[in-house]
């Protein structure tokens, strides 16, 4: 970079610069602000890339900016929220930057004319977890203080969005429980790598999670112990991968399940394609792509009705089953299922029809008109 | 070891510097770290926002994110080597040059502006300041380490690196050209070429590859170029693909590259990897760490009479031009120029 591609430009005129509106016609400069977290790619990066790529595929000139963000120890907190204040992307080398697309906390703290937020989540130790074991606020002092200010930063920041998406309604509804704001939701689309036509509907129940406790694997295992004719695939990784082997040998089940450990998104595809459904239960979900995908390849989705973002999508006989998340009941929904392949067919091809609307285009279409 | 690359962007462009990361990038992963890139935008107009963009890398802590420990932070350009870090190495690319060595130049601006000299001196005090927490401190070329030792009076170590796909540059049959390669922009010197091509005794041809910082630049000097009736002497290819370039060094009969005072310059490398002269000027910076006078190329004087003679030496006598591009080429060879070296010695730092 020259230091001084532009001497003549007066910074003053070109701030006051002319901003296109977003027709279809006109090439815009973008920019996707987002949180980083190193060497770690999952459903955030899914997005982020997804949009850069339907932005661009309308000939509109995107750049990605992406800066880690550390909240341990909580002084943290605040000091990398002000760092996005203090980075100025109004401008770049001399041109305006038409439009800022701001999805994670704090990267929407960024100051711009024309930001638009497609808010993945907020910070939620300070909101829907704050009492429970995930949140690590007390009621000391210095917690409080730093929470206000989470949602003091939080309703000035999102105030200044042209308009507010989330990517699902739980997120929108979070936002007005605990910030007064309005959310519309944008349902983000599946990453391009899975191909998921509907197969033939298969003898067995397909769980596609990273294997953390909020996914409640350990749930779908109870209820295979309680079910000896179920036999069930499931993939992933993480954490909890040992206990839940251990698990499944302590129940007796492990010939009825295989762990597949990390999969392609080929043999993903593969999987869903001729799972009789899918198991998916998490603990309050933001959106879940887990339904998205098991919904594309029509298979019907067994849920429980604590499990968030999911519930959007997924109704009690119509697309899928949802419980308590009790063994029981859940071991009831699979029983009901495995009996029942026209059944699993009719809700799967219910779900696909559910989903059809969620596209990049309609993604693209929203957040540019939400500008003018 | 998990590192994090900190260095600035400016969103919308890729150039050098970004290829510069990610061959450290791909050089760490190869010898088996977790290596990623935080690219930090920079802004550096009006003045004062230099100072913002400067406080940002101040509050940002790349020692934890979430769980888990960053190692190591290896930071390449100011402001993003301002990031704190308990285990920081610099390698710097350069530093902000506006508040150094083109302070009061004609190609700096930064002493224009109303509070060009206190930004100027917060700029000086940071970089003084901060540069010495880290562990170790490198330096892109001598030109670099240099500056850095005379304007802020920090010792650090030169650390070349090789061009990006340096291994696909080779030589072939010399045709009636010269090359210059480099975006169009006042820096890198287009016009005074031009100017010097209208005074040469020998037909000199020039072929300028690569694209225009500014368009209205460009085309002043195409209409300069015809106002001296350099018609066919002169070709103007704008930016080409990969494997055209290549075969432009390859067949050049040698390279121009007069910039004003290079940080470094791959063009310098990529010629002598092409076995092909270089002609350079006296105070183009980083040209002058490799190009040797008579030995590999020519250093001539910045004006328009001294590149003109130093064209003309090159022009005339084709058996020379070759003999001293394939002596450029085992200079390269003799400095062991690669990444497993850079990032032997960036680790051996921390």
């Amino acid at each position: 970079m020259d230091p001084a591609p532009h001497p003549g430009l007066s910074p003053a005129e070109a701030t006051t610069g002319q901003v296109p509106a977003s027709t279809a016609q006109e090439s815009l400069r973008i920019a996707i602000c987002t949180t980083q977290v190193p060497f770690v790619y999952g459903g955030n990066e899914v997005l982020v890339e997804g949009l850069r790529d339907a932005l661009q595929e309308r000939g509109h000139r995107v750049s990605i900016i992406s800066i880690p963000y550390r909240w341990h120890p909580r002084t943290h907190i605040v000091t990398g929220a002000l760092a996005w204040r203090l980075i100025d992307i109004t401008e770049s080398n001399g041109e305006p930057v038409d439009l800022a697309i701001c999805t994670k906390w704090p990267s929407y703290v960024v100051k711009h004319p024309r930001k638009v937020v497609w808010l993945v989540h907020q910070f939620r130790q300070a909101y829907d977890w704050f009492g429970t074991p995930l949140s690590d606020f007390t009621s000391m002092a210095e917690d409080r203080r730093v929470r206000r200010l989470i949602l003091k930063m939080d309703h000035k920041a999102l105030s200044e969005s042209r308009k507010v998406f989330t990517i699902s309604r739980n997120v929108a509804n979070r936002l007005h429980r605990f910030n007064g704001l309005e959310g519309t939701p944008l349902y983000p689309p599946l990453r391009s790598g899975l191909a998921l036509e509907p197969g033939p509907y298969g003898d067995y129940i397909l769980s596609l999670n990273r294997l953390d406790a909020a996914k409640r694997i350990g749930l779908l295992l109870e209820a295979l112990g309680q079910a000896p004719e179920l036999k069930a695939v499931i993939a992933g990784t993480g954490p909890e991968a040992d206990n839940l082997k251990r698990q499944a040998s302590r129940l007796g089940i492990a010939g009825r399940v295989e762990f597949a450990g990390f999969v392609s998104d080929e043999e993903a595809s593969r999987l869903y394609r001729s799972a009789r459904a899918v198991y998916y239960a998490p603990v309050d979900e933001d959106y879940g792509y887990g339904t998205i995908e098991a919904f594309q390849a029509a298979r019907p989705v067994i849920t429980t009705d604590d499990a968030g973002g999911v519930l959007e999508f997924v109704e009690d006989g119509v697309t899928g089953l949802v419980t308590t998340p009790e063994p029981a009941a859940i071991a009831r929904s699979l029983q009901r299922l495995l009996a029942n392949s026209d059944e699993a067919e009719r809700m799967g091809r219910a779900g696909q029809e559910k989903i059809r609307d969620i596209t990049w285009d309609r993604v693209a279409d929203a957040l540019l008109q939400a500008t003018g | 070891m998990r590192i994090l690359i900190t260095t600035s962007q400016v969103p919308f462009i890729r150039g050098g510097a970004e290829l510069h990361a990610e061959g450290l990038r791909d050089a760490l992963r190869a010898e088996g770290h977790q290596a990623e890139i935080v690219a930090i935008p920079f802004k550096w107009y009006p003045a004062e926002r230099i100072l913002a963009h400067m406080a940002a890398c101040r509050l940002l802590d790349l020692s934890e994110i979430g769980r888990m420990t960053i190692d190591m932070v290896i930071g390449l350009k100011f402001p993003a080597y301002l990031v704190p870090h308990p285990n920081k190495v610099l390698w710097i690319l350069h530093q902000h040059r506006q508040a150094y060595e083109l302070w009061e130049h004609p190609m700096g601006d930064l002493h224009l502006e109303p509070n060009g000299a206190y930004v100027r001196e917060a700029i000086q005090q940071a970089d003084r300041t901060y540069i010495g927490e880290a562990k170790a401190v490198f330096a892109n070329s001598k030109t670099v380490a240099g500056r850095l030792k005379e304007y802020c009076g920090l010792d650090s170590t030169p650390l070349y690196h090789p061009p990006h796909q340096a291994d696909k540059f080779y030589c072939a049959e010399a045709e009636d050209y010269l090359l210059f390669p480099s975006r169009i922009g006042m820096m890198k010197r287009q016009e005074l070429v031009v100017s010097a091509l209208a005074l040469t005794t020998q037909p000199v041809k020039v072929s300028f590859l690569g694209a225009a910082d500014r368009e209205e630049y460009a085309e002043k000097l195409q209409a300069m170029a015809t106002e001296l009736g350099l018609e066919g002497r002169v070709r103007w290819l704008g930016a080409v693909s990969e494997e055209e370039k290549f075969r432009l060094y390859a067949h050049s009969l040698g390279v121009i590259f007069p910039p004003v005072d290079e940080d470094y310059g791959y063009i310098t490398l990529e010629a002598m990897l092409s076995s092909k002269p270089v002609v350079t000027c006296t105070d183009s910076g980083g040209p002058l760490e490799f190009v040797r006078d008579g030995e590999t190329g020519y250093i001539a004087d910045p004006s328009p009479e001294g590149l003109a003679a130093a064209l003309d030496r090159l022009w005339e006598d084709r058996t020379r031009a070759k003999s001293l591009g394939e002596a450029g080429r085992e200079l390269y060879d003799s400095l062991g120029i690669s990444w497993a070296t850079v990032v032997k010695n960036l680790l051996s730092g921390s």
